[in-house]
């Protein structure tokens, strides 16, 4: 069961082939045999989603069902969920049961999506390689020494084991598709404003985006469908018609132009290289048209989002307090002796670090030459982007610039973790879709290819990833150990 | 760019120990000799981006659209006593 689509377990699912109770007791008995050694999840919820997948099977009998219901999902723990605790990977958060659902959540639960837990993830959604979280590392199912990414790991490494057919994720700077890359998976990041921010907690409030994970761009489409569109509780939510995504998945990519920009290819490894180019071969066979373009300010992505992330990030975690949620420390002498330990001892070190650059960038004597001029080049970087698209319909690249790393390997140098996102980071700068797919293997360890699209075409995006999958078989890949 | 961490500290409002001062400094300086590129770009006439998206953001009617769930809040608050927050004094 848990080798078929999406569409294969809809129509398994609502032709009673098979009953959404034994979908999901598949799943969970998938997650007791392989999770003790993935670390994939922070909270399980076997017994509500039992509960919840009956409540599907009920509706697939009085046939008020949708084409979701009754499916299994992971929730990222950054998603708030009421009643379950949200710790978002931190100690600070390791008691808080959030009042109220996230609106992504509510949409899944309206969409009959039965929600089987909440994935391991890097604190604060800070992180490269899932090693930031409180809850311990996870493990890359291809191979158990190796790292996810970030921050998004627990869910990529759960869609990668299939202990589950769908999970969500954000990507503030890379998060959902450079651990897709790492995983073999895909991997949406769609555009800021497509889907709503509201109950999912904040990291850099100008770039977090929720998206999804899933085994191909067919599913993750389908998924999109229910969650994407304005959301009145949050106000950087666009309010734009949602396309009918699966009407244009299988579209010709005849007269599509797909520029490949060279920056991401300078230095990048040749056996890399090779695949990615072998990528955008077999879409130049499907009838796309491509073309070397310019990105001409975009090796300053890192520093950019290095001043602007923290900036946002220290603004949006001064709420913890430790007075009104989250982790209080004992015994405080005073108020400040409260913030103080409390946040020391409720924050892991990646945490601390970004809140302190971000404090010192926003500080007196720093503001403009720091915050204001990452803004500024911020823009030249956007413009690139919009230049580019004058001439292409989407960008193609690596998602990552090599494979899974070893457990450890970058923990204690933190601009050699950042830079494993430097092809991903520009796109969120953008406020732009980007999607990462299964490309190849390179000594045994999967790679992923990047597209990106123009603002709110996610529609492009999955019809070229879907293409794609449609004439190679490396995301229906799954790792031996899993098998 | 100089990093004065007990003045970052005391404004982050976390409590460093000595012993993590000295693990914390060579990170964070190397964090800032990284963004530290960004002082040679020229962005002359450039005006600053602060949002992917400033010509959508939507505003609501000032209207209030939340009930009282005052109970439900406080039960995950670390402290309270009659519907109050408990913090140590501030007053003397």
């Amino acid at each position: 069961m848990h080798t078929k689509t999406l569409r294969e377990l809809s129509h398994a699912l609502h032709h009673k082939h098979i009953s959404s109770v034994e979908l999901t007791s598949h799943y969970l008995q998938r997650i007791a045999r392989f999770e003790p050694e993935l670390n994939s999840f922070i909270t399980l919820n076997p017994d509500a989603a039992l509960l919840a997948a009956k409540a599907a099977d009920q509706a697939i009998h009085a046939q008020t069902h949708g084409p979701l219901t009754g499916i299994p999902i992971v929730q990222k723990d950054i998603f708030c969920t009421d009643g379950i605790k949200t710790t978002c990977g931190s100690k600070m958060l390791a008691n808080f049961i959030a009042p109220y659902d996230a609106t992504v959540v509510e949409k899944c639960h309206q969409a009959g999506l039965v929600m089987l837990g909440k994935s391991n993830m890097d604190e604060f959604a800070m992180g490269s390689s899932n090693e930031t979280s409180f809850y311990g590392s996870v493990k890359n199912p291809w191979d158990l020494s190796r790292v996810p990414g970030g921050s998004s790991g627990g869910s990529a490494a759960i869609i990668a084991a299939r202990l589950s057919p769908l999970a969500t994720a954000t990507d503030t700077g890379g998060s959902i598709r450079q651990p897709a890359a790492f995983c073999g998976i895909s991997g949406l990041k769609p555009s800021y404003g497509r889907v709503s921010r509201f109950g999912m907690i904040a990291f850099a409030s100008s770039m977090d985006q929720a998206g999804l994970m899933a085994n191909s761009a067919e599913d993750i489409a389908l998924t999109l469908q229910a969650i994407a569109g304005f959301d009145p509780r949050d106000s950087t939510s666009v309010n734009q018609p949602v396309p009918d995504y699966l009407a244009t998945l299988n579209q010709d990519l005849t007269g599509k132009t797909i520029g490949l920009p060279k920056e991401f290819f300078a230095g990048l490894d040749s056996d890399i290289a090779t695949l990615i180019m072998d990528g955008a071969k077999e879409l130049e066979k499907l009838g796309a048209r491509l073309i070397e373009v310019s990105l001409p300010h975009v090796h300053l992505s890192v520093p950019v989002y290095y001043v602007i992330a923290p900036a946002e990030c220290s603004a949006n975690l001064a709420r913890y307090d430790g007075v009104r949620f989250g982790h209080r420390c004992s015994d405080p002498k005073d108020l400040l002796d409260l913030y103080q330990r409390s946040r020391a001892e409720g924050f892991g070190a990646e945490v601390k670090r970004r809140i302190m650059v971000g404090t010192h960038v926003l500080s007196a004597g720093c503001y403009e030459d720091y915050f204001v001029k990452a803004q500024r080049v911020r823009r030249l970087i956007a413009n690139d982007f919009h230049s580019a698209f004058q001439s292409v319909d989407a960008l193609l690249g690596p998602t990552a610039p090599g494979t899974a790393f070893k457990l450890g390997e970058k923990a204690f140098d933190p601009v050699s973790m950042y830079l494993s996102d430097i092809y991903t980071i520009a796109t969120n700068l953008a406020g732009l879709p980007g999607i990462s797919i299964p490309a190849g293997f390179h000594k045994g360890l999967p790679v992923g290819l990047q597209l990106t699209t123009r603002n709110f075409d996610e529609a492009t995006l999955l019809n070229i990833a879907h293409r794609y999958q449609h004439v190679t078989a490396w995301h229906k890949a799954m790792p031996e150990y899993v098998a | 760019m100089s990093f004065n961490i007990d003045k970052i500290a005391h404004l982050s409002r976390i409590a460093v120990t000595a012993e993590e001062q000295l693990q914390l400094e060579p990170k964070l300086m190397t964090i800032v000799a990284m963004i530290d590129q960004l002082q040679s770009v020229d962005t002359t006439n450039i005006e600053p981006m602060v949002n992917p998206l400033t010509d959508y953001l939507c505003l609501r009617a000032d209207q209030g659209t939340e009930t009282n769930n005052r109970e439900k809040y406080q039960a995950i608050a670390p402290l309270v006593a009659s519907g109050l927050y408990i913090v140590p004094k501030v007053i003397d």
